[in-house]
């Protein structure tokens, strides 16, 4: 019913337009009223009689043609015709039905309306007419009056706009139509995107209806849960597939949640079948006006492949934490007594030694005591991102003042300059780490320096958008382009050892400590002699400054 | 100069003999007159803190304890925890001699009471200096309690 009445509000809105609208409409929106006959004389007197009719506070507007073919060429120029008065009878017997066929068949103009006028009835019968043909009238000439004529018009024009109004609703509903089976087709594939993005996240979704205690579940909750698809649960089915230890918990922060407010949050495990799933649940509360709750919208996310993986992880994690200690402690005390009691053997044997023997010695305690380095680098690498301090805000130049001291010495022994720049950010870091970055860094500028030549380290900060950009810059050896790729591997030392020492973690280290800060850390270099910079862009954490 | 005569006693609680030997050179080569004994374990070195047994029986406190951490038996940490729970012991200061760098492990030494915490030296050269330190400041610096006698 209430479609009805949009409808008929829409039809007086058409035939009823406000009064300024038809004194408009009157100026420049005439009704057009096509005349085919081939009789001048005809044209004269239905223009006589048509000169003043107003319709609905539009004027007409007589449009004339001699013949079928003229008819033709107004209807192209005027599609909007509302009215043709046709003859029959013109260039042939048959012209004015042809016409009728064009306009209706060809043109598909099923709005304009058609009244045939004839003064030969025998060549268009009346009733074969009008069953023949779309038309909307038959007049014999012999009985046109004017009055006759008028009637004829309006009733003619007052049908024309009908169809008019029809037609508009029509391509207005089918156009209403068209959205929705857009708005539809949209709606069913997002909701196929869904159900895809949720087997491939391994989310589900349900909601639970409190008052019929009625829970209802996505296609992929019921995978997770190992249901059949459109399954229906209760809170008690649902607390019955839960493991007993896990219940309680549950059942706490679900009426928390009721209770409270704020939404729930729940990780808990599950049987399917003979085997238990890890699930996180997560939910919010809807509730009525008076604040009751009515409804419950949630998530359900199998992370059992998750917690088995983490706990892959933290068994990795321990195993590799007693290997540090057992490289720290039981290879270490072997290599203690190689060096200590070689040292003692020397000293025991003292001048009975010659030269080449003492060399020897030097050379065993030496590499006992490289390795033992090597152990504590080794360590200390393992390490990284494992044990020690958590992340936390600190002042990224605090870091460098205190890298500066642990340096002081080194630095003055090169006797080099140190220029800081820049603006120092503070960043979320793991500060001992941090610490031990930069002052490998500077130590190793202020280490790889050329004879001869008074070393000065450039040290740059700066802060982009999403970046911190750190950089150590020195006029020392420098790296032939060929062993950059060398450079930040374990062990690898591109010095001799002789000259330079070290356990050849360092920039290794260096390289870990920035990739587990989620950095990149490398080098540019002009080549050998020409001096090196380090550069490291670390993501600022959101929340600094 | 007096108190270089003066005779310290010291018990060195570690397992590898290599490392008592070293500890026992580097004290020697110092030049610190001391007593020195010898346990193997926690449980050994409790023996002789409690005179037990037929080995420990004329054994007396001793000034300084030097505990390595890693050891067969009862190690040295939960050794730390019974002489500090011990009216008797508690005073004695113990230093610990290891070789592990982890900060737990220094954290619960000085959690437990340890009065210091020393690191294994590489070498021999680096045993003798860091006795040296030792010894300068727990025999000549720290006057330390007389103890049940």
């Amino acid at each position: 019913m209430s479609s009805g009445a949009t409808h008929s509000d829409l039809l007086s809105d058409l035939f009823l337009p406000a009064a300024g609208e038809a004194a408009t409409a009157a100026m420049g929106n005439p009704w057009k009223v096509l005349l085919v006959d081939d009789e001048q004389d005809v044209h004269a007197v239905l223009h006589l009689a048509l000169q003043d009719v107003v319709i609905d506070g539009r004027p007409l507007l007589l449009l004339d043609a001699l013949s079928a073919q003229e008819a033709r060429t107004v209807l192209v120029a005027h599609p909007d015709v509302a009215l043709i008065l046709l003859d029959v009878v013109m260039e042939s017997d048959r012209a004015g039905l042809d016409l009728v066929r064009h306009v209706r068949d060809d043109l598909g103009n099923r709005s304009v309306q058609i009244v045939l006028i004839t003064g030969q009835p025998g060549y268009a019968p009346q009733r074969e007419v009008v069953i023949g043909y779309e038309i909307d009238g038959y007049r014999l000439k012999s009985e046109l009056s004017a009055d006759r004529i008028c009637v004829s018009v309006y009733s003619a024009i007052r049908t024309h706009r009908l169809i008019r109004a029809q037609e508009a609703l029509q391509e207005e509903l089918h156009q209403k139509v068209k959205v929705l089976d857009d708005t539809l087709r949209a709606l069913r594939e997002s909701e196929d995107n869904l159900i895809r993005a949720q087997s491939v996240a391994h989310v589900g979704s349900w909601t639970y209806d409190l008052a019929k205690d009625e829970m209802h579940l996505s296609m992929e909750t019921c995978r997770i849960y190992g249901l059949a698809g459109g399954s229906v649960g209760s809170y008690a089915t649902y607390l019955a597939r839960v493991v007993p230890e896990d219940r309680q918990s549950l059942v706490a922060a679900w009426q928390c949640a009721l209770d409270k407010g704020g939404a729930f949050e729940n990780e808990h495990r599950v049987r399917v079948g003979k085997s238990i799933r890890q699930v996180r649940v997560n939910a919010d509360v809807l509730r009525d006006a008076d604040g009751r709750p009515v409804r419950g919208l949630g998530t359900t996310q199998d992370i059992s492949e998750r917690k088995q993986v983490e706990g892959e992880l933290r068994r990795s994690n321990a195993e590799l934490e007693q290997f540090s200690y057992a490289i720290s402690h039981d290879l270490r005390q072997p290599l203690r007594m190689i060096s200590s009691y070689l040292q003692l053997l020397g000293i025991s044997l003292g001048d009975g030694l010659d030269a080449e023997c003492r060399e020897y010695f030097g050379f065993a305690i030496d590499g006992a005591k490289r390795l033992d380095r090597m152990l504590v680098a080794l360590l200390e690498y393992s390490r990284v991102g494992r044990l020690g301090e958590p992340p936390t805000w600190v002042d990224s130049r605090a870091i460098l003042d205190e890298a500066l001291l642990f340096l002081q010495p080194a630095i003055a022994e090169a006797e080099a300059t140190v220029k800081v720049h820049g603006t120092w950010p503070r960043v979320l870091v793991r500060p001992d780490e941090m610490l031990r970055l930069i002052q490998n860094l500077i130590g190793n500028a202020a280490k790889f320096r050329v004879a001869g030549r008074t070393p000065v380290i450039t040290i740059a900060s700066r802060v982009s958008a999403s970046d911190w950009s750190l950089s150590v810059a020195d006029n020392g050896v420098g790296i032939h382009h060929a062993q950059v790729g060398r450079l930040f591997q374990m062990f690898q030392r591109l010095q001799s050892r002789a000259i330079y020492e070290g356990s050849g973690v360092g920039l290794a280290l260096c390289r870990k400590i920035v990739e587990h800060h989620g950095g990149r850390i490398w080098v540019e270099s002009s080549g050998e002699g020409e001096g090196s910079r380090f550069c490291v862009v670390l993501p600022l954490a959101e929340g600094g400054v | 100069m007096n108190q270089r005569l003066q005779t310290r006693r010291l018990l060195i609680v570690e397992d590898e003999p290599g490392d008592a030997r070293l500890m026992q050179l580097a004290i020697v080569r110092n030049g610190f007159a001391t007593e020195m004994s010898s346990a193997a374990d926690g449980r050994e070195a409790m023996r002789c803190l409690r005179r037990e047994g037929a080995r420990w029986a004329g054994a007396v406190h001793p000034d300084l304890i030097l505990l390595d951490l890693k050891m067969p038996g009862q190690g040295g940490l939960e050794f730390l925890a019974a002489i500090k729970q011990d009216e008797t012991l508690r005073a004695i200061p113990v230093v610990v001699v290891t070789t592990s760098l982890l900060e737990a492990d220094v954290r619960r030494a000085y959690e437990l009471g340890a009065a210091g915490y020393v690191q294994k030296p590489a070498d021999l050269r680096e045993f003798i200096a860091t006795v040296r330190i030792l010894g300068e400041y727990w025999f000549k610096l720290v006057r330390l309690p007389q103890n049940g006698e």
